[in-house]
């Protein structure tokens, strides 16, 4: 108490051009001694507090309650048709879309301190509009069961036709708004669907691609291995797809018959192959050395032999005889 | 020429609801005379009648919001607006001279601020208000629409129950907000529905169109939020009743903002001020150099402090 009476004493000597909230910015030291004189100053830190407003907080309970007494007007509920609501439940379809919009409650039952100093500050805050929203959504459902126990209408027919709050036109714009929007909403959604689409369908195409120049480069490498001698047999030709499948179908025995058929066909084309492969070769095909005419693989002996049986070979004019019979 | 009996609320068309309160039912006689007294008319007892009144200077929007109200309530009446140079004492005559019994004074400082007082006129309680977060009816997002004078349920946040300042102003607003029923201006349906919430010692106002039944609803508009600033004895003026320790005038607002991004600047200028000072300046630490101490190790069993965080290995 002192000390403010200080402060004030001191507010009245300063000048008068004191603005910021911070004023009491005097401590010359005569004034400090004076103040240490009275006994005003205690030892130790003392510390320079703002004054408060000159007007405290009135809270007169007692007028409140009688004000409220005398203007209070005691009619039935169908007169006043108000109502002291909490938030209704919140059902789990919604839970489910939007996540928990419960506000936690602190031991009083109010709103939490930290919940309030969360929800955002902006106009349309969910959670807020939320609560709001399931406050007026107690009041409906038990306030029109109730009105139609006192015998009520309350729902208005649809034959009705009466002046609205909101003209006609109105309510024609404020639809059109609402498919403008929901149109520009589902175009960005397909939009962005599409582009999605794009990306993945990209994505596969590369993939494939990939693939089918791989197992070309795979089958390349096997052919050139092959020629250079490497590989025994031509199986990779057939696929490893191919191969497997024929495993599994058949059963052990016509196995090796098919392998063997395999085979023989093989042999046949790599004697094709020497013979005609590569444009047939003609460099190295016509020798006339001491070993070329010394091979004798080309030479038949079957025919250059002497028959088995005792019958000689006929004479010039039978022989003749036969070949004009069988022309 | 005789004079044409209004027909009742129920039977608009020639179709009476045939669930209604049989008193609502009016049957005709067949022959009438015409110097016989009309018979009165007793079933609207709660006569409220509310003067809605603006200052000048009022905004495009605040104006709408006016208009609103108007619409909403059946039971106001309205006048032109007021010279602001006119005390608000004036407005007591105004409301004695219209025949109303509650007013809704909205007051508009430097073409920024709106406050709203609501007052119960001859005797009764008034209140200030600071309207903020306005938003009228006709904007997009409101897609609801309701009766124009159809009575409302109003829905009230269980705290106005606990706190007896709380508790005055539900009245006051019951008695404004709520039409009276049977009043020759109302609709007989009961299709939206007000809701008065305390959050932050501000009241926050919605309204609501009652789609269906089971519960759906449809924002009808206007929103507003008042922020208490003060409560009095009487109409308009008179003895403090309550004064709202958490209101901050929109001036005191607007200032502690300017205040606060003027401290940034100094805060700045102060710690660079501070900074020249500390430096180590003439000819006494001319030989330490600032590189001295660059290979200087701490061995990790020797680290205190914020050293420590030099050794410690982040799980990644």
């Amino acid at each position: 108490m002192g000390k403010k009476k200080m402060f004030l004493d001191l507010k009245n000597k300063v000048s008068s051009d004191e603005s910021d909230s911070d004023d009491l910015s005097v401590d010359s030291d005569e004034e400090l001694q004076n103040a240490f004189q009275r006994g005003d100053l205690k030892p130790g830190l003392n510390q320079m507090v703002a004054l408060k407003p000159s007007e405290e907080h009135i809270y007169d309970k007692t007028a409140l309650k009688t004000k409220l007494d005398q203007m209070r007007l005691n009619l039935d509920w169908i007169e006043r048709l108000d109502s002291s609501d909490n938030p209704s439940k919140v059902t789990p379809e919604v839970q489910q879309m939007f996540g928990n919009i419960d506000l936690k409650l602190n031991k009083k039952g109010e709103i939490s301190a930290e919940e309030v100093q969360n929800l955002d500050k902006s106009d349309n805050d969910f959670k807020r509009e939320m609560l709001f929203y399931r406050r007026a959504q107690t009041a409906v459902l038990e306030g029109i069961p109730r009105l139609n126990r006192l015998r009520v209408v309350t729902k208005r027919p649809n034959d009705y036709f009466a002046e609205m709050a909101k003209t006609d036109d109105h309510m024609k714009k404020v639809r059109e708004n609402i498919v403008k929007r929901q149109t520009a909403m589902d175009a960005s959604e397909k939009a962005k669907k599409m582009r999605e689409l794009k990306k993945y369908g990209k994505k596969i195409q590369t993939e494939v691609l990939i693939k089918r120049q791989k197992e070309k480069r795979e089958m390349m490498d096997r052919l050139k291995k092959y020629k250079s001698g490497k590989e025994d047999n031509l199986d990779f030709l057939d696929g490893e797809g191919g191969g497997a499948q024929k495993k599994s179908i058949l059963k052990n025995g016509s196995e090796k018959q098919s392998k063997r058929s395999q085979q023989k066909a093989n042999q046949k084309q790599k004697y094709k192959n020497s013979k005609f492969g590569y444009g047939g070769q003609k460099k190295r095909s016509k020798y006339n050395t001491s070993s070329s005419s010394a091979d004798m693989t080309k030479f038949s002996r079957r025919r250059h032999s002497k028959p088995s049986n005792g019958k000689p070979r006929p004479g010039k004019s039978v022989r003749q005889r036969m070949k004009s019979r069988s022309n | 020429m005789a004079k044409r009996k209004r027909p009742s609320k129920g039977s608009v068309g020639g179709q009476t609801p045939k669930d209604a309160d049989e008193s609502n039912v009016v049957v005709l006689d067949a022959v009438r005379y015409s110097d016989e007294p009309i018979a009165k008319k007793t079933k609207w007892i709660n006569k409220q009648r509310v003067l809605v009144l603006a200052t000048r200077g009022i905004t495009y929007r605040e104006r709408h919001f006016m208009n609103n109200l108007k619409q909403l309530l059946p039971h106001c009446k309205s006048e032109p607006k007021m010279e602001s140079k006119d005390s608000t004492l004036v407005v007591n005559e105004i409301c004695e001279v219209k025949n109303c019994n509650k007013c809704i004074f909205l007051e508009n400082r430097k073409r920024k601020d709106l406050y709203m007082w609501l007052s119960n006129v001859p005797n009764g309680p008034s209140v200030k208000f600071l309207v903020e977060n306005l938003h009228t009816m006709q904007e997009m997002r409101m897609t609801g629409n309701c009766l124009k004078g159809s009575r409302p349920l109003l829905s009230f946040d269980p705290m106005f129950d606990k706190l007896i300042h709380y508790s005055l102003l539900k009245e006051l607003l019951v008695q404004i907000f709520g039409v009276p029923n049977h009043h020759p201006k109302s609709q007989p349906f009961y299709d939206h529905v007000l809701t008065f919430n305390i959050l932050e010692n501000k009241i926050w106002f919605r309204n609501y169109q009652i789609v269906e039944e089971d519960g759906s609803l449809a924002e009808i508009g206007p929103r507003f939020v008042l922020n208490p600033i003060k409560i009095f004895d009487s109409s308009f003026g008179g003895r403090v009743l309550y004064s709202n320790p958490h209101y901050v005038s929109p001036n005191r607002h607007r200032r502690e903002l300017r205040n606060d991004v003027s401290d940034k600047y100094k805060d700045r200028i102060s710690s660079k001020k501070n900074k020249e000072l500390r430096e180590p300046k003439g000819t006494a630490y001319g030989d330490v150099d600032q590189y001295d101490d660059v290979f200087n190790t701490i061995a990790p069993e020797e680290a205190k402090g914020k050293a420590k965080n030099v050794f410690h290995r982040n799980k990644s």
